[in-house]
């Protein structure tokens, strides 16, 4: 193949899939340049400041608590708002118990969603919002941790973090690199849809034009590269 | 014409010489990280094409809802107590190969020890082996588990045991030795899917876990993206300059023949199939005239000469011949569109290849 040739493809290739090719760059530099530590929202939060320094035996133990509940699964003893409780899933439902009684709690409150959310907040802006999210889960987190108090900050990245409504951990932190991050992922797999389908044909058409393209372009830099040194004839 | 010429070289050298610059430092970045761009397409393609069951780590993995323990529960009480300064967050239940466990978390570590006695969790071989038999649900042997000595991938809080299975895949189970959890399974099909994404992230250090926030593709990536970037400012130009304007498209394809000269003006060839730009009309089928660039209007092996009327230089033109070459009529073949009419060759050279080419 001639080198008029191999450079006419790069070309013409190039025009197919340069809008793609600057996303999959753009989308990919952004995705290793952003701490996916600070893109999954851990510095929003610290779990230890809900831990405690001074604990109660709790009257109702887990023997207890097994006798009452047989058919329990994950059940571990938590600190929250320095109290000791239960959380375990019964029949595939969480639930919270009081360590004192075992019995049943309630979902929680605005206002302690609110607490739970204040004391592992790491950060200084001021809670802003609040929504009880009981069905239909934002898209931004999964749907199993429903249901969830939404508390929005009122900062620059419009920050969000997700309380469970019945431990009142924190579940989910959520901003606006988050978000893009998202997004850019969307536009890298090419999966506008479920944004997690990496088998869709359009990738494949569209990653094998690329590849023409890279594959001529190498050719064409071998080509000029090649005899770089040689006198141009006059 | 001279002189106009000559002007034209003043004005345009400051607005195209970025076009120019840009070609040089697209050539220079695809020299540099166009490997990786390849490694980037291809490795994305695997991705796209391959089938998750090939790539899958847990073929013989069990859905592991372990028995719930049946084993008697120790008060909790010294433990919270003896723990307390360290901030209790978490005392979880669970469970290795039905024994109840408790899982203390404070704000410093996690402890395991068994619910029974509250001794801290200690697993002999025969038990790590049992709790790799729950997890793995081929019907290979198990050899015995290693603790291994390197740094591992995985987020363990102890030593971390690994045991193989001659099955078909080379599964490889990890456990950790401080908790009794199954870390992992591993195998051929899963170090693959490991390799393609070592490549894509160019992690080529992932003992401690592959990552995609280092350095080293951090900076190909920017460096990638300059290539893009200047690539699309290239093709901006080439459209602004009417060269990526489709064949088919063409208002009028030009009708004629195109007359090629030696420099002593006798005939040489005749072109009827005009098609793309000069360069591509003489050199279809046969490289008759020698490039280096291949028609990016960088090596300057193309010149000829416009007996009449020649076209008006485009900055290609301007940045490689000289202001008297421009006066005589001699431009770049590959920067314009070939159109019926007299040519001649421009240099010495382009005899010797012609000659050598029609051999
Ligand atoms: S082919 Fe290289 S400058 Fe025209």
């Amino acid at each position: 193949m001639t080198a008029t040739r191999i450079r006419l493809y790069h070309k013409w290739f190039a025009l197919i899939t340069a809008i793609q090719l600057l996303i999959w760059l753009a989308t990919g530099a952004y995705m290793v340049l952003m701490d996916i530590e600070f893109i999954r929202g851990k510095p929003l939060v610290n779990k230890a400041n809900t831990a405690m320094y001074q604990v109660d035996t709790p009257a109702y133990s887990f023997t207890d608590f097994i006798e009452a509940h047989p058919d329990a699964t994950d059940i571990s003893l938590y600190a929250h708002q320095g109290t000791l409780y239960y959380r375990a899933n019964i029949a595939g439902k969480l639930q919270r118990f009081s360590s004192k009684t075992g019995e049943v709690l309630p979902l929680l409150d605005k206002q302690q969603a609110l607490d739970a959310a204040q004391r592992g907040y790491t950060g200084r802006a001021k809670f802003i919002g609040s929504a009880f999210i009981e069905q239909n889960a934002p898209s931004e987190i999964p749907a199993r941790l429903i249901p969830v108090w939404q508390l929005t900050l009122d900062d620059a990245m419009h920050s969000t973090l997700y309380i469970s409504a019945v431990t009142g951990q924190v579940v989910s932190a959520r901003h606006d690199y988050w978000r893009l991050f998202d997004l850019m992922w969307m536009l890298h797999i090419m999966d506008y849809e479920t944004r997690e389908n990496v088998h869709n044909p359009l990738l494949t058409l569209m990653t094998s034009l690329a590849l023409l393209t890279a594959l001529f372009g190498i050719a064409l830099s071998y080509i000029s590269f090649r005899n770089q040194n040689r006198e141009e004839p006059v | 014409m001279s002189l106009s010429t000559l002007r034209h070289t003043g004005t345009a050298g400051t607005k195209h010489s970025i076009s120019l610059l840009l070609q040089t430092l697209h050539k220079w970045l695809g020299l540099i990280v166009g490997l990786q761009l390849l490694i980037w397409v291809v490795t994305g393609l695997a991705f796209n094409l391959i089938d998750e069951r090939f790539l899958d780590a847990n073929p013989y993995r069990t859905t592991d809802k372990t028995a719930s323990p049946n084993t008697a529960l120790a008060p909790t009480a010294d433990l919270l107590q003896q723990y307390q300064a360290e901030g209790i967050i978490e005392l979880k239940l669970t469970s290795v190969l039905s024994r109840a466990v408790y899982a203390l978390t404070t704000t410093q570590q996690t402890r395991w020890f068994w619910a029974d006695s509250l001794k801290p969790l200690s697993l002999t071989n025969t038990e790590i082996l049992a709790i790799a038999k729950q997890s793995y649900s081929g019907s290979a042997e198990l050899s015995t588990p290693q603790i291994l000595s390197r740094e591992t991938p995985f987020d363990a809080n102890g030593p971390v045991a690994m045991l193989t299975a001659a099955d078909e895949v080379g599964t490889r189970i990890y456990i950790d030795t401080a908790s009794g959890a199954v870390l992992a399974h591993q195998n051929r099909q899963s170090d693959l899917k490991d390799l393609l994404f070592m490549l894509h992230f160019m992690d080529y250090a992932p003992d401690n876990g592959i990552g995609f926030n280092h350095l080293l593709v951090q900076v190909v990536s920017i460096a990638t993206l300059l290539l893009g970037l200047s690539g699309i400012y290239i093709l901006g130009h080439k459209f602004h300059q009417g060269q990526l304007s489709l064949p088919f498209l063409k208002r009028k394809i030009p009708k004629g023949k195109l007359a090629l000269f030696t420099q002593a003006a006798q005939p040489l060839a005749e072109f009827t199939d005009l098609n793309g730009t000069y360069l591509e009309s003489i050199n279809r089928g046969r490289e008759r005239l020698r490039t280096q660039c291949g028609g990016g209007g960088r090596c300057g092996l193309c010149k000829l000469r416009f007996v009449e009327q020649p076209p008006s230089p485009n900055d290609y033109d301007l940045d490689k011949l000289t202001a008297t070459e421009l006066a005589q009529g001699i431009r770049l073949g590959c920067q314009h569109e070939a159109h019926p009419g007299k040519l001649e060759l421009a240099t010495q050279a382009q005899h010797r290849d012609w000659s050598q080419s029609e051999r």
